[in-house]
């Protein structure tokens, strides 16, 4: 069930967004950046590429120093209360109140939001094991994170950021927590964005990819298509340069090599096909991250 | 706000309070009604009820602090901004438990205060106050302020002097419109107080989340290093590191595995954490230099006689003398809790005790570093009570021998968690056998003597069967194994 009509309009939308720390270089710098409807995106970057500062951003927990952040067509920034209804967020730090017990942390919230899905609430803490009468502070890392995470579903968002959700989580608790953002997205069309270093999950459920590397949003396509349309090409500088004109193929990243040779990541457009006798790799999800980020 | 909302940030701080130890409300609660009852029973009739509505007034001001800690805790930064209404609703039951605690309080002094007192002043008076507690929860460094008032006044008298006497000529000639005018005034601080989820408020948060675990590790008696309270206060205390550690250098390079000493020194390192004895002689130090500097700021300020106030604040200091000196001694089992992880290590260093060799060790080491402070303790008080008439304090260290005797000989294999009770129970215990002491001599006429010398005997009787019990216990650590 979707709760809003269908729209084509970005969920979010960042436009040249630059922001640094006090005495630090930039964080992100002239970001821009955009978030449909229906997509479930892959936020990739090495430690300390701005991830976390780019999700929080984009939710109006730091305001850059130039750009505009929308959600849902408001300034980010000052969302009204329906908009806030519509956004879930598990951070990377728990911020959940550690003496309440789960059962009174999700009552609390509960009374802020116009809807509110007990049965799936119910369901989950019963599928993932979380004792309701315990309280927070007891609880294990992988129960907060699963607790933070349903705390976030509970209200139905129609944009759900994810910082890290499975980074304390076991295998088993990943794969649960997989199935329930592919649910989220097949019955109600929601917007997800998350970070993670675990590639394989992505593979299982981000449609979308985005690469974060030196402050912008270096690429964002879907995952097969990156997987189907990019290759690694070796040959001389002059051979490749004539190689991507031919192909009309993006060039992502260029390595130089030794004896006037560069090995080049590029994207080709669909139903291309190389030439034989081209010195030419496919490339898998660990082989992106490594050259993207 | 509606009404669910509401219920569920009100339920908050009851939900939010210390489960660790409810006997600790139970017992100041029970406090509380037998004083109450003691006063309507042994006081005149005109002054006895005045002492219940008075402790009635203090229940509201903790109340009503316990709210504002909890309205601040729940105002999460992430809340604040993603969460529909959120900071809307915190501010709104802010200026609801602010009228009702400012009312409340208004109308129990308005009872007590003699020839029912103008409920202006009283509004005002205690709005001021309900406003000031709740920016103590956010500000800590208020309640500075408000300690070193009286020197700020006296600097600042020139420059305040004026402005009182104009707001006093205001109020005389508009009463109502410069209460109503203060009243709003207060009522837009309250909702400054919260966040609403920037930057400033994220930075503001984090630091008070570091206190409150601090706050929280001090009530179960644990001791946070100056790194757990937060940069400034680990910049503050870097001298502190810096002296300790070149102490501990000095200790690793005389070391000595064949000597008893040589090891039990380092390994007090590890054992006392920030009880150590140089930890607590820097802090009594830094202690006792400030509150130099207070009585010279007051004396060059108000030219005041130093003698006049030793001798009629000598009962709050030597209370203080007493605590200060007193309690680090009695904190040094809960202390051993906290290095447990690193004990099974320590067992297996070249030259450290084992069995009934290292319980002794401990033990003696514990009633070593509180006898040093009871004897400094002792000899500050007997210097105090030369010059007053107040001998309560001097009954402090005589009750603390039979304590420590029983406390510091504790088994360190059984010990359980600490927890708030655990580390308030030896003070408290200490406080009471000293008041029976002071009244068996003051009130019942026992010698004072013959009292020291029965306690004494209690203390030494208890120490030698105590360490005997110790000696055939499991061996000391790590600490909790068995608890």
């Amino acid at each position: 069930m979707t709760h809003f009509p269908h729209t084509d309009k970005p969920t979010a939308e960042l436009n040249g967004i630059s922001l640094s720390y006090p005495k630090g270089a930039a964080v992100l710098n002239g970001l821009d950046w955009q978030l449909l409807p229906g997509q479930v995106v892959g936020l990739l970057g090495r430690n300390g590429a701005g991830k976390t500062t780019l999700l929080e951003t984009l939710l109006g927990l730091r305001e850059p120093q130039a750009g505009t952040v929308t959600l849902f067509g408001q300034d980010a920034l000052t969302l009204d209360d329906a908009t806030r209804a519509r956004v879930g967020y598990v951070p990377q730090q728990n911020d959940l109140f550690e003496a309440f017990t789960p059962a009174q942390l999700l009552a609390y919230f509960r009374s802020f939001y116009p809807r509110w899905n007990e049965a799936k609430v119910d369901g989950l803490l019963s599928r993932w094991d979380i004792a309701r009468d315990k309280p927070i502070r007891k609880l294990s890392g992988g129960q907060k994170q699963r607790l933070s995470i349903i705390r976030a579903l509970a209200h139905e968002p129609d944009l759900l950021v994810l910082d890290e959700p499975v980074a304390s989580l076991d295998p088993a608790g990943r794969r649960d927590f997989l199935r329930e953002l592919v649910g989220e997205v097949l019955d109600r069309g929601a917007t997800v964005v998350f970070s993670t270093h675990i590639l394989s999950d992505l593979e299982r459920v981000a449609f979308n990819l985005a690469f974060l590397s030196g402050g912008r949003v270096a690429l964002q396509a879907p995952l097969d298509e990156l997987l189907e349309q990019v290759r690694a090409f070796t040959g001389t500088v002059t051979e490749m340069a004539t190689l991507m004109t031919r192909l009309g193929a993006q060039p992502l990243k260029r390595t130089a090599l030794e004896a006037g040779r560069e090995r080049v990541l590029a994207r080709l457009p669909a139903q291309a096909t190389v030439p034989a006798g081209v010195a030419v790799d496919r490339v898998n999800l660990d082989d992106l991250f490594a050259e993207l980020t | 706000m509606n009404a669910a909302q509401f219920s569920q940030i009100a339920l908050a701080p009851w939900r939010q309070r210390d489960l660790s130890a409810p006997w600790g409300r139970w017992l100041i609660a029970a406090l509380l009604l037998l004083v109450s009852a003691g006063c309507l029973i042994w006081l005149p009739p005109e002054a006895g009820w005045r002492v219940p509505i008075g402790m009635a007034i203090v229940i509201v001001h903790g109340s009503w602090i316990a709210l504002a800690g909890s309205l601040l805790e729940q105002n999460h930064p992430h809340a604040a901004r993603c969460v529909p209404g959120h900071w809307r609703a915190l501010r709104r039951a802010a200026l609801l438990g602010w009228a009702l605690c400012s009312g409340l309080a208004t109308l129990l002094a308005w009872l007590i205060v003699p020839g029912w007192g103008h409920w202006e002043i009283l509004l005002l008076g205690n709005s001021v106050v309900v406003t000031f507690l709740l920016w103590t929860s956010r500000l800590w460094w208020l309640w500075l302020l408000l300690a070193f008032h009286s020197p700020l006044v006296g600097v600042f008298a020139g420059k305040l002097t004026p402005l009182w006497s104009a707001l006093a000529t205001l109020w005389q000639a508009n009463t109502y419109g410069m209460l109503l005018l203060a009243l709003l005034a207060q009522a837009w601080l309250v909702t400054t107080v919260f966040g609403d989820g920037g930057i400033k408020h994220q930075a503001r948060y984090t630091r008070q989340a570091l206190r409150r675990n601090a706050m929280r590790m001090m009530s179960e008696g644990r001791q946070p290093g100056a790194a757990a309270w937060g940069r400034h206060a680990e910049r503050l205390f870097s001298p502190f590191v810096a002296v300790f550690s070149a102490w501990q250098r000095r200790l690793l390079a005389g070391a000595d595995n064949t000597r008893l000493r040589s090891v039990m020194a380092r390994a007090d390192i590890v054992l006392h954490g920030h009880q150590h004895w140089l930890n607590q002689l820097m802090s009594l130090g830094t202690v006792v230099g400030l509150t130099l500097i207070s009585f010279t700021a007051v004396h060059l300020v108000y030219s005041l006689d130093l003698s006049n106030v030793f001798r009629h604040g000598a009962l709050g200091m030597g209370i203080g003398i007493a605590s200060a000196g007193l309690s680090p001694g009695f904190a040094l089992p809960v202390s051993l809790w906290q290095s447990r992880r690193e004990q099974a290590l320590l067992r297996l260093l070249p030259g450290m005790p084992q069995g009934a060799t290292l319980n002794r060790v401990v033990a003696t080491r514990q009633l070593r570093n509180f006898g040093v402070g009871w004897v400094v303790t002792l000899l500050a008080l007997l210097a105090l009570a030369r010059g007053t008439d107040h001998t309560f304090p001097l009954y402090l260290p005589l009750a603390a021998l039979p304590l420590a005797a029983l406390t510091l000989t504790r088994r360190p294999a059984a010990m359980r968690a600490p927890t708030a009770l655990t580390s308030v129970l030896p003070l408290f215990a200490l406080f009471v056998l000293a008041g029976l002491l002071y009244l068996l001599v003051s009130e019942l006429g026992a010698s004072p003597w013959w009292v020291t010398a029965v306690t004494l005997a209690l203390a030494a009787a208890l120490l030698p069967w105590r360490l005997r019990r110790l000696a055939a216990a499991p061996m000391a650590l790590p600490v909790g194994r068995l608890g």
